[in-house]
C-alpha cells in the first residue's frame, strides 16, 4: 500500500491520517517549512520542526494550533510512526519521515545539498520509497558555492560604491535573503539594508540565533535616511515600484537558480542575475536519491520528466507524483 | 578574456545606454591593447567564421557531461544554445589554466584549430572544456560556432572609446572607417592624440540657429535679415582637404561616404575648406562602413545644401560678415546639381516673409531660416508649423530613478499598430499622474524598465515632419514628437501609417 497518495489538498497518508503540507484546511497538517506554497491556514492542527514553528505562525497568524517537534523526535499519527528531519532548505525545514508495519517513506519537501549558514545541513534518511522535489530538474542547474556567489554581490556593490549607486538585490523574502545576509556576514560585508517585507523573517532568524550580516531597514518613509552605494535586499515584487524609486539611481539584480540560463537573465527585466538556490541542483538529487537508499522514487514539484528517466536508467523504479482527481 | 566574459554578463541585462556605455569603458579599461582591439572588433559585429558545427561537438560533449544524448539535447531544448549547455554542465579537472588572454584565442588557438581537418576540430576545442574557466567556456564555444553575438549600438561604441581613449569623435569614427585589423598596435594607433589623420578630420565647431517665431524680429529692420528656405535632410559639414570630400553627419556623429556626383561638383572648392549645410536624400548612403554591404551612394540623387562657410582656405571664416560668406557660396556653388547654396527667399518686409513661411511645408521645405547680414550673421530659425496626428499609446519606458517616462506611439497600420514616435512625459503632476494611474491598471507586460499597455489611449502628437525610418516596422517616424494632448477618440480612429506617409518628403523640394 502507498503511505502516500496525491489529493487534491496535498499529499494524504492514509495509514495515518494527515496531510503534508496541504493547499487547504484539513485535521492534521504535517508542514515541512513555512514558505507560502507549503502552508494554508485553516487546518485543525499544525506540527512542524520547532524552528519552523515561529516562521509558520508568522505566515498564518498565532491562532492555529501549532505544535512542534524537535528533529528525530518520534511521534504517532494514526497507525503511523512519524519523524521530521532536516532539509536543508530554509531555517526550519524538514523532510517526513512516514514508518508503517515495515515500510519507511520519506517526503523530502524543499530541500538542497550546498552549505548553507543559515539552516540546519540535510540530513540522509534511509527509505523504501523517497518522494523527492525537482524544481530544478536538469543538468543544466549545477550550483556553486554561496560564498562564491556573496562574492560576487560584494564585487558587484563595490563596482556600483564607486558610481554613487545603490544595488537592490532582489530574493524571496524567507529563506533566501537570510541566507544571503548569513553569506554576507561571514565576509564582512558591513550593513546591508532590507524591503520592509524582509525585516520579519530576518528578525525570527536572528532570535533563533543564526549570525547575519548586520541589517538595518531601507527607505523607511518616516526616517527616511538617504543611503548611497549600497547593499539593499528586496522582494521581487518590490521591482519598479515607488519604494525603488526612493533609493535614487540604482542597479538591480535577481538571485535565483533560474539566473543560471541566459535567456532568464535577458528576460527577467534586471540589470543581472546571481545564480543562487536553496533547492537541490540536479547532481544533489541524483547523490540524495542514491544515498537514501530508495529502491522506488516518486518525483514532484517541478519538471520531472528527466530525472525520472535519468532514474530508471539506473534501474530505479520512478515516477512522476500522479495528479490528484478532483473531490 | 575575463573582461569580455564580464562584458557579456553587464550587457546581456542592461537597456540604458549610460549603463551600456559605463560597462563598455570598464571592459577597454581593464583590458590590456591586443584583448581591447579584440574586443572591439567582435562589438563591432565582425564575429570570425564558423569554425566547428556546433552538431559536432554533441556526442562528446554530452560524454564529456557524462549525459544520456537524450538527457544532452534535453539540455539544448530548454537553454536554446549547445555552447551554453557545454559550459554549464561539463565536468572539469580540477586546476583549470587561469585566465587566457581573447588575443590568443583569436590570434593562435581558433587559427590551429582552422588549419585543423574539420572533423578534428571539434575534439581540439573539446580539450580546452578541461582546461578553460568555465566562465569562459560559453564564449568560446560560442566564437568556435559562430554563434556569439554581442550587439552594442554604434553611438553607445563611440562615446566608450571616447572616454577611454579621449580622441574627438570625428577622429575616432574615421580611424575605425579605414580598414583595420585587431592588434595592440591598431588599438595603440587608435587612441594616438597626433597622427597625419588629425588636421584631415578635424571638424570645426558651429553654431546652431536659435528657434524663434517671426514676430519676435517684427520690431527689426527686415532689409538688415536675408531669409533662406530650410531644406529637409540631415545636418552635415562638407570637407575638401588634400584634395579629398569628406562629409561628417553632425547628428550620427559619424562620416558619409561621399557620391561621385558630389564629390565632381565640390572639386570646384578651393582646399582646405569647410561647409555647413544640409545633406538631402542621404538614408541610401548610410552607414559609411566600409564593410557592410550597401547600395553604392551615388546611385542616389544625394544633394547637400549649402548654408554657410565655416573655413575657407584654411581660414575661419566665422567671424567675416554674413553677407560676403553667402556671396562666396553664389559664386563658387552652381545654382543645381549635387552641390547647392541654399535657397534664398526673394522677399522683402515681414508681411512676405510671413506668407513664405505658411507656404514652406507645402514647397517641401521645414521652414526659414533668417541670417543677419553683417556680423558674423546671428541665425534664427522659424519652423513650419508643427504636423498633428493622432496616436496610440502603446508603451512605456520608465527608469524607476527617472521622474520622465518615454512614450511610445503607434499608428494603424493595417489592422495592426506599429510604432511610430517616442514622446517624454513627466508622471509625476497633474496629467501625468492621472496617466501613471491608467499605465499602472492596463499595464500588460515588462520587458527590463518597458512595459506594454492596452492600446486604447489615444494622443495627440505634434511634430516638425514626417521622415523615413528603414529600421522601423512602419518605415516612417515622427520627427521632434511632442504629446499635446488626449484625444477623446477611440483607439480604432487613430491616424494610419498612409496618413503620415502624404508628408514624406518628395525627391526633390519645390
Ligand atoms: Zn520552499
Ligand atoms: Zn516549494
Amino acid at each position: 500500500m502507498d503511505l502516500v497518495i496525491p489529493h487534491p489538498r496535498g499529499l494524504y497518508c492514509p495509514p495515518g491520517d494527515f496531510f503534508i503540507d496541504p493547499r487547504r484546511g484539513v485535521q492534521t497538517a504535517v508542514i515541512t517549512h513555512a514558505h507560502s506554497d507549503h502552508v494554508a491556514p485553516g487546518s485543525g492542527g499544525y506540527i512542524c520542526s520547532s524552528r519552523c514553528a515561529p516562521l509558520v505562525r508568522q505566515r498564518i497568524g498565532a491562532r492555529f494550533n501549532i505544535r512542534p517537534v524537535e528533529y528525530g523526535e518520534k511521534f504517532r499519527l494514526g497507525g503511523c510512526w512519524v519523524s521530521l528531519h532536516p532539509a536543508g532548505h530554509i531555517l526550519g525545514s524538514a523532510q517526513v519521515r512516514i514508518e508503517w508495519r515495515d515500510e519507511v517513506w520519506v517526503v523530502s519537501g524543499d530541500y538542497k545539498r550546498d552549505p548553507d549558514p543559515s539552516c540546519e545541513p540535510f540530513e540522509v534518511v534511509a527509505c523504501d520509497v523517497f518522494i523527492t522535489e525537482t524544481t530544478f530538474g536538469s543538468p543544466l542547474y549545477q550550483w556553486r558555492p554561496g560564498e562564491e556567489i556573496a562574492r560576487e554581490v560584494l564585487a558587484w556593490r563595490g563596482q556600483a560604491r564607486e558610481c554613487g549607486r545603490n544595488c537592490i538585490l532582489y530574493c524571496y523574502s524567507l529563506g533566501k535573503a537570510q541566507r544571503l545576509l548569513a553569506e554576507l556576514g561571514r565576509l564582512d560585508a558591513g550593513v546591508v539594508y532590507l524591503h520592509g517585507a524582509h525585516l520579519a523573517p530576518t528578525i525570527a532568524y536572528h532570535e533563533m540565533g543564526i549570525p547575519m550580516a548586520k541589517f538595518q531597514l531601507a527607505g523607511d518613509a518616516s526616517k527616511r535616511e538617504l543611503i548611497q552605494g549600497e547593499l539593499v535586499l528586496a522582494p521581487p515584487n518590490a521591482r519598479g515600484t515607488k519604494w525603488e524609486a526612493s533609493l535614487g539611481e540604482c542597479e538591480t539584480a535577481f538571485a535565483s537558480g533560474w539566473m543560471a540560463l541566459a535567456n532568464a537573465r535577458r528576460n527577467k527585466g534586471y540589470d543581472r542575475g546571481f545564480v543562487i538556490s536553496d533547492h537541490a541542483d540536479w547532481n544533489s538529487l541524483l547523490r540524495t536519491i542514491r544515498e537514501t537508499g530508495a529502491r522506488r522514487v516518486i518525483a514532484m514539484h517541478g519538471d520531472a520528466a528527466a530525472l525520472v528517466q535519468t532514474l530508471r536508467e539506473q534501474g530505479l523504479q520512478a515516477e512522476e507524483l500522479a495528479e490528484a482527481r478532483a473531490v | 578574456m575575463d573582461a569580455l566574459v564580464q562584458l557579456v554578463r553587464a550587457l546581456e541585462g542592461l537597456g540604458d545606454p549610460a549603463r551600456r556605455i559605463e560597462a563598455l569603458a570598464r571592459a577597454w579599461r581593464a583590458s590590456a591593447p591586443a584583448c581591447s582591439a579584440w574586443m572591439l572588433s567582435l562589438l563591432t559585429g565582425r564575429r570570425p567564421r564558423r569554425l566547428v558545427n556546433p552538431e559536432d561537438l554533441l556526442p562528446e560533449s554530452a560524454r564529456a557531461a557524462g549525459m544520456a544524448p537524450w538527457l544532452f539535447e534535453d539540455c539544448i531544448r530548454r537553454s536554446g544554445d549547445i555552447a551554453e549547455v557545454i559550459a554549464l554542465t561539463c565536468r572539469q579537472e580540477a586546476g583549470v589554466t587561469g585566465e587566457i588572454p581573447l588575443e590568443r584565442w583569436m590570434e593562435n588557438e581558433f587559427p590551429i584549430m582552422r588549419a585543423l581537418p574539420p572533423g578534428e576540430r571539434a575534439s581540439r576545442l573539446m580539450e580546452w572544456r578541461r582546461r578553460a574557466p568555465r566562465e569562459h567556456l560559453l564564449i568560446l564555444n560560442q566564437l568556435a560556432c559562430g554563434t556569439f553575438r554581442l550587439a552594442a549600438a554604434r553611438n553607445e561604441l563611440a562615446a566608450a572609446l571616447r572616454q577611454v581613449l579621449g580622441v574627438p569623435a570625428p577622429l575616432l569614427a574615421w580611424r575605425l572607417m579605414q580598414d583595420w585589423t585587431p592588434s595592440a598596435d591598431f588599438w595603440r594607433a587608435l587612441g594616438d592624440p597626433a597622427g597625419g589623420d588629425v588636421e584631415l578630420t578635424r571638424i570645426p565647431e558651429t553654431s546652431v540657429p536659435m528657434e524663434i517665431r517671426l514676430n519676435d524680429l517684427a520690431e527689426e529692420n527686415a532689409d538688415n535679415w536675408q531669409a533662406f528656405w530650410v531644406p529637409r535632410g540631415e545636418s552635415a559639414q562638407l570637407i575638401r582637404r588634400r584634395g579629398g570630400t569628406l562629409l561628417w553627419r553632425m547628428e550620427e556623429q559619424d562620416w558619409m561616404i561621399c557620391p561621385d556626383e558630389l564629390e565632381a561638383a565640390a572639386r570646384n572648392l578651393p582646399d582646405r575648406t569647410v561647409l555647413l549645410g544640409v545633406v538631402e536624400n542621404g538614408e541610401a548612403a548610410k552607414p559609411a562602413r566600409k564593410n557592410t554591404s550597401r547600395k553604392p551612394a551615388d546611385e542616389t540623387d544625394i544633394r547637400f545644401i549649402a548654408m554657410d562657410i565655416l573655413e575657407w582656405k584654411g581660414e575661419d571664416t566665422r567671424l567675416s560678415p554674413f553677407a560676403d560668406r553667402r556671396m562666396q557660396l553664389d559664386q563658387s556653388l552652381g545654382g543645381a546639381g549635387a552641390l547647392t547654396p541654399q535657397a534664398a527667399i526673394p522677399a522683402s518686409g515681414w508681411n512676405e516673409l510671413t506668407m513664405a513661411h505658411r507656404q514652406s511645408r507645402a514647397r517641401g521645405y521645414r521652414g526659414l531660416d533668417l541670417r543677419r547680414r553683417q556680423d558674423g550673421g546671428e541665425w534664427f530659425r522659424c519652423l513650419a508649423d508643427p504636423l498633428v496626428f493622432h496616436c496610440v499609446l502603446t508603451s512605456y519606458r520608465q527608469e524607476s530613478w527617472s521622474e520622465e517616462a518615454e512614450l511610445t506611439f503607434a499608428v494603424w497600420d493595417g489592422r495592426g499598430l506599429v510604432p511610430v514616435a517616442a514622446a517624454p512625459m513627466r508622471l509625476e503632476d497633474g496629467d501625468g499622474q492621472a496617466l501613471a494611474g491608467w499605465l499602472n491598471s492596463h499595464f500588460r507586460e515588462r520587458f527590463g524598465p518597458v512595459r506594454t499597455v492596452d492600446a486604447q489611449l489615444v494622443f495627440e502628437l505634434a511634430c516638425e515632419d514626417v521622415r523615413p525610418a528603414p529600421r522601423r516596422k512602419a518605415g516612417l517616424e515622427l520627427v521632434h514628437a511632442r504629446v499635446v494632448a488626449r484625444a477623446a477618440i477611440p483607439a480604432s480612429r487613430a491616424s494610419r501609417v498612409e496618413d503620415l506617409a502624404g508628408f514624406l518628403p518628395r525627391r526633390s523640394p519645390q
